[in-house]
């Protein structure tokens, strides 16, 4: 069916000889003729549609895909409780020395006794974004060699290392863990890869460090001087993020949002979920648990309540846990954090736990070969429910539809109108390659405007480095915006506008191949706006359009979005505090997301300055002519 | 006060140059060389085993320590050209040589353009319904004056040219040449379109098959077709043409031979390109299907590959010896498109010559769907690789697709023009209006 739309399309567009198309089709005049209506008519389908994958009967079950896993195969051997909460005590007795650092000599010390090839990593941070600043750091990890293979392939299990003066809750119970496991298994003859024990420090910083410095490249932009390892065990299969807080937990929840938006293979997460079913825990998927009925109403919305929030939290590109950073080496890694919520389950036991992470690692230890089976691309409406690539891609195209279709309709315009001139030369070329590549040039040029305003900020007005970068980044915007309100003469609104929407389209889609949530919010927030630009007679109208435009802005809809999720965070604050709050939290969410492309290689806000930006200066430049 | 006169006539002269954009951009080039630090030593596009800078240096370092730049797998660079490299190298002109030939390959390719839109009008002009025919064509003249412009324009506007350029790859080396012998042909002079594709061919295997196209055209150059006369026949120019080209890829070769001492650098260069050793992925066709073939039978699709890249190019000749600027853009194409190790200088350098067929524009030329083709697996070819080497998320069949994507975006473009240009014919010699019963009808294609 869509073939045969296609070849109609291309069998129509290309039938040209009389100098006039035919539009015999009735399908292809629908588009042409009809193509406001048929774009919001797409656009709400689209919506409606995706909005409906989260219904039980859209989604699918989840299965385990690989077989080698054999989940829950083995007999759970892990029985020290008290081994663990030993560990802890002394753990907490050793953190309790250094409130703001890490017990590093205690931790190898432990793992030293345990047999363990123990290796340490110190790193720095060389922060070039105003006052230049290096933070340093430092990770311990201990390998458990495995007895029946040469170090090739190695399997993680990681925790990050909060000081008690830390804001985040500790993670000692992960540690204590961790070391109870090491001191289980470590004499266990079935090991077939070894097992990395690591222990990061400063959260995302350690981890980012670590794994460069294990594989020895450094993808962002070479900020993290991370040195080298002493000890490596080979190709890492995959890899499990402990969180789990010294107290009560009652519910583990599983982390699966990466760097970037990049997701682990689907197997590792349903692995992680059936074994914590087995060993009757309760796990969680963003903190909720699945509705008991699914096809309900109810069921429905808290479905859908999951999915969105899966998707606001990938659509940011920045990574839930310390897992996020392995995806990018083609590792898979989940975070398992425990959580506290009286009177929803039983505390859960360090017994327990450790038979989960058992049971993960007997599995990961039976792989053949990396993850590849199931999916790498999906959405969760639960902890067992997925919406495959196939599934969601569908409503999504038909979502970003409408700016292909608006490109196709401009176009029509253009040709038809170029062949009642009879006259090739009558489109400016020249001009509107000149004014595409000057927007890009234009955009790429804002690479560099982050450090010249943290630097002029700091000289003259005693900014800190957020509120110069931030100030900077509006004043930029504001001068780019005024050098292109000057009318150009004799503009070809129309080319310009197309060639704009068919970038618009295929930035939406090239991002949902990487990351779906960031195209569904680009295409839900992005396509009516720039659909509503267009030539207007009256002055008036010109100004409507523009303030359409306006609102299609990077910083406008930075400031929206933040605005809604400070109103929806502190419901009962008074609007001016919920404005003051926004306002700061957009001061320090430019800096983050600087901070996160130049440190971790976050690609949000290159592809923004570099492909949207100017899309939105194409469409300012034209819009109402 | 001299000086800022000076500055004024200056910047008029610029001003009035009709190419200003053509210069902001060769400007941009040169600032995007300096400046860019991508690293795109390891993009496949760019870099097939027979163009990397890379191995230049390792052929040379080998050379000078063993003696034999070919005893590893890695160098297929042939012998006189690792000589020039060491000597460019050693007076640090390595990267200038490259900026030259770029900027030379752009504005030798403009002449180029110019002297076929001079023989395409001509070519025109001398079909039958002559009145009918120039309105195929309303501003003949501006479509030759413009055409240097315009091949300007499509040379350093091209993406594909501008990362063959900034990535250093060698191919650039090849591109003037080809250009060069290019522009020999259209200028009707044998001595410097064979010599010039020699080098290219001595270069690049692939190179020998244009010397048909470029003999076609010096032929009907030449004039021979038309006049009756006996001396010099068409025949004769065939055979000078082949001598010429025979005796200067002869004397490279055999020269090659005198400073390696051996012969084993053609196992090294042609067998390598031959018998497509290196299956690594590419642009092109043969890695993918050469790794999934059985063994048993790679032999025999080795020789229908081969066959396949230069085949063509008779049923071509047969039927367009009389169009020889489309024959030439066809075959210059389909060797980028077929060839065992692609990369995008080789693309980006037949599609800098795309705007001569501007004037089948009106006549067939799915140019939306082209233009989206040609972006979307531009876009999505990076992006596959990446998710398919780095993230590990894709497999070899994501990239595999894309590239297929876009050689069949290429042949695509390519058999709108080979259309168009029928299509162009044909209404030249009818005329545009049609009458069937005293009916006006309209021609498509169904």
């Amino acid at each position: 069916m869509a073939a045969t739309l296609v070849l109609k399309i291309m069998g129509v567009l290309s039938n040209r000889t009389s100098g006039k198309f035919s539009l015999l089709d009735p399908l292809v005049k629908i588009v042409i003729t009809w193509n406001r209506n048929v774009c919001y008519f797409c656009y709400i389908f689209g919506i409606l549609g995706f909005v409906s994958l989260a219904y039980e009967s859209v989604s699918s079950g989840v299965y385990i895909s690989e077989n080698a896993l054999l989940p829950g195969l083995v007999h759970g051997q892990f029985n020290s409780e008290s081994v663990a909460r030993e560990f802890l005590t002394s753990i907490q007795e050793e953190a309790s020395r250094y409130p703001n650092g890490m017990p590093y000599a205690w931790i190898a010390a432990q793992f030293q006794q345990l047999g363990l090839d123990v290796g340490t990593q110190d790193f720095v941070l060389r922060y070039n974004i105003g006052p230049k600043t290096n933070y340093t750091g430092r990770n311990v990890y201990g390998i458990l060699r495995a007895r029946r293979h040469s170090s090739r392939e190695s399997v993680v299990l990681a925790a990050p290392y909060r000081p008690p003066n830390s804001v985040f809750t500790p993670t000692n119970g992960g540690i204590a863990l961790m070391l109870a496991f090491a001191k289980a298994f470590r004499s266990a003859s079935y090991w077939a890869k070894d097992i990395i024990f690591l222990v990061t420090e400063h959260e995302h910083l350690g981890m980012e460090a670590w794994l460069e410095a294990y594989h020895r490249v450094s993808p962002a932009a070479g900020l993290v001087d991370s040195g080298d390892l002493k000890e490596r065990a080979g190709s890492i299969q995959a890899a499990i993020n402990l969180e789990i807080p010294e107290g009560r937990a009652s519910y583990i929840d599983v982390k699966i949002e990466g760097l970037n938006g990049q997701l682990p293979n689907l197997d590792l997460v349903n692995l992680a979920h059936r074994l914590c079913r087995r060993e009757r825990v309760q796990s969680t998927f963003k903190k909720r648990v699945d509705p008991y009925d699914g096809t309900s109403l109810e069921g429905f919305l808290e479905n859908l309540e999951t999915m969105l929030s899966m998707m606001s939290s990938q659509a940011t590109g920045v990574p839930t846990g310390n897992h996020g950073f392995f995806h990018r080496f083609g590792i898979e890694a989940i975070t398992l954090a425990g959580y506290y919520e009286p009177g929803m389950h039983h505390p859960i036991r360090y017994h327990e736990l450790g038979r989960i992470v058992e049971g993960i690692f007997r599995s990961l230890n039976n792989l053949q070969e990396r993850f590849h089976q199931s999916f790498f691309f999906y959405l969760l409406s639960g902890t067992n429910r997925y919406i495959s690539i196939g599934v969601y891609m569908i409503p999504f195209s038909i979502m970003a539809a409408p700016l292909l279709l608006r490109a196709v309709s401009i176009w029509f315009d253009l040709v038809q109108s170029h062949n009642a001139q009879k006259d090739l030369t009558s489109l400016n070329y020249d001009q509107v390659c000149g004014i595409i590549i000057l927007c890009h040039v234009f955009g790429s040029c804002l690479f560099l405007l982050p450090s010249t305003a943290a630097k002029l900020g700091l000289s003259y007005f005693e900014f800190e480095t957020d509120e110069s970068v931030y100030y900077g980044f509006i004043l930029a915007s504001v001068i780019i915006a005024m050098l292109l309100m000057f009318p150009v003469k004799r503009i070809d609104a129309r080319a310009i506008r197309c060639i704009a929407h068919l970038e618009m389209a295929t930035l939406m889609f090239a991002t949902a191949l990487q990351n779906i949530s960031l195209a569904t919010f680009q295409a839900f927030i992005v396509t009516p706006l720039f659909l509503g630009t267009g030539t207007a007679s009256s002055r008036k109208g010109v100004f409507f359009k523009r303030l359409i435009v306006l609102l299609a802005h990077p910083v406008m809809i930075l400031h929206v979005v933040l605005l809604l999720d400070a109103y929806r965070t502190f419901p009962e604050e008074t609007p001016p505090s919920i404005l003051l709050k926004s306002l700061s939290a957009a001061k320090r969410s430019v800096m983050y997301s600087l901070m996160d492309s130049f440190v971790y290689g976050n690609k949000m806000y290159d592809t923004c300055i570099q492909f949207y930006l100017p899309i939105w200066m194409l469409h300012w430049l034209t819009a109402g002519q | 006060m001299c000086l800022s006169t000076c500055l004024d006539i200056s910047m008029s002269m610029l001003l009035h140059l009709r190419n200003m954009l053509v210069i902001f951009i060769g400007l941009l080039h040169l600032v995007l060389k300096k400046i860019s630090n991508i690293d795109l030593r390891f993009r496949p596009e760019i870099f097939v085993p027979t163009n990397h800078a890379d191995r230049i240096k390792e052929g040379i370092f080998l050379k000078n320590i063993i003696g034999n730049a070919y005893s590893g797998d890695l160098v297929h660079e042939q012998p006189l050209f690792l000589l020039a490299f060491e000597i460019l190298q050693e007076y640090g002109l390595d990267s200038i040589a490259i900026t030259v030939s770029h900027f030379a390959c752009g504005i030798l390719l403009s002449w180029v353009g110019r002297e076929i839109a001079i023989d395409i009008v001509k070519g025109l002009k001398r079909n039958k319904v002559s009145e009918s025919s120039l309105s195929l064509m309303p501003h003949a003249e501006d479509y030759v004056n413009s055409m240097g412009d315009w091949i300007l324009k499509a040379y350093f506007c091209n993406p594909l040219v501008l990362l063959t350029y900034i990535s250093e790859s060698t191919s650039i080396f090849n591109n003037i040449c080809l250009a060069a012998s290019l522009y020999g042909t259209v200028k009707g002079s044998m001595v410097l379109s064979s010599i010039f594709l020699a080098l290219a061919a001595y270069r690049d295997l692939y190179a020998i098959p244009m010397l048909i196209p470029s003999t076609v055209y010096i032929i009907s150059k030449k004039n021979c077709l038309k006049t009756q006369r006996k001396w010099p026949s068409m025949y004769t120019y065939v055979f000078l043409n082949l001598t010429i080209f025979i005796t200067t890829l002869g004397f490279f070769l055999f020269y090659s031979f005198k400073i390696t001492g051996t012969w084993k650098f053609l196992d090294a260069t042609y067998g390598f390109v031959l018998k497509v050793t290196d299956l690594r992925p590419n642009i092109g066709l043969f890695w993918y299907f050469f790794i999934e073939v059985f063994g048993d039978f790679s032999n025999f699709f080795l020789y229908v590959f081969q066959v396949n890249t230069i085949f063509y190019i008779v049923p071509l000749t047969m039927r367009f010896h009389k169009h020889p600027p489309l024959l030439i853009y066809a075959v210059m194409s389909l060797l980028a498109i077929y060839k065992a190790y692609p990369s995008i200088a080789d693309i980006g350098i037949y599609i800098s010559l795309s705007p001569l067929w501007i004037y089948t524009f009106n006549h067939t030329w799915h140019s939306l769907q082209l233009l989206f083709m040609f972006v979307v697996s531009c876009i999505l070819g990076p992006i596959f690789w990446s998710l398919w080497i780095y993230s590990g998320t894709a497999n070899a069949n994501f990239f595999y697709a894309m590239t297929l994507f876009f050689n069949a975006s290429q042949i695509f473009l390519l058999t709108n023009i080979v259309l168009g240009k029928i299509k162009c014919d044909f209404f030249s010699e009818n005329g545009l209006d049609l009458t069937i019963d005293e009916k006006k009808v309209s021609l498509c294609l169904e």
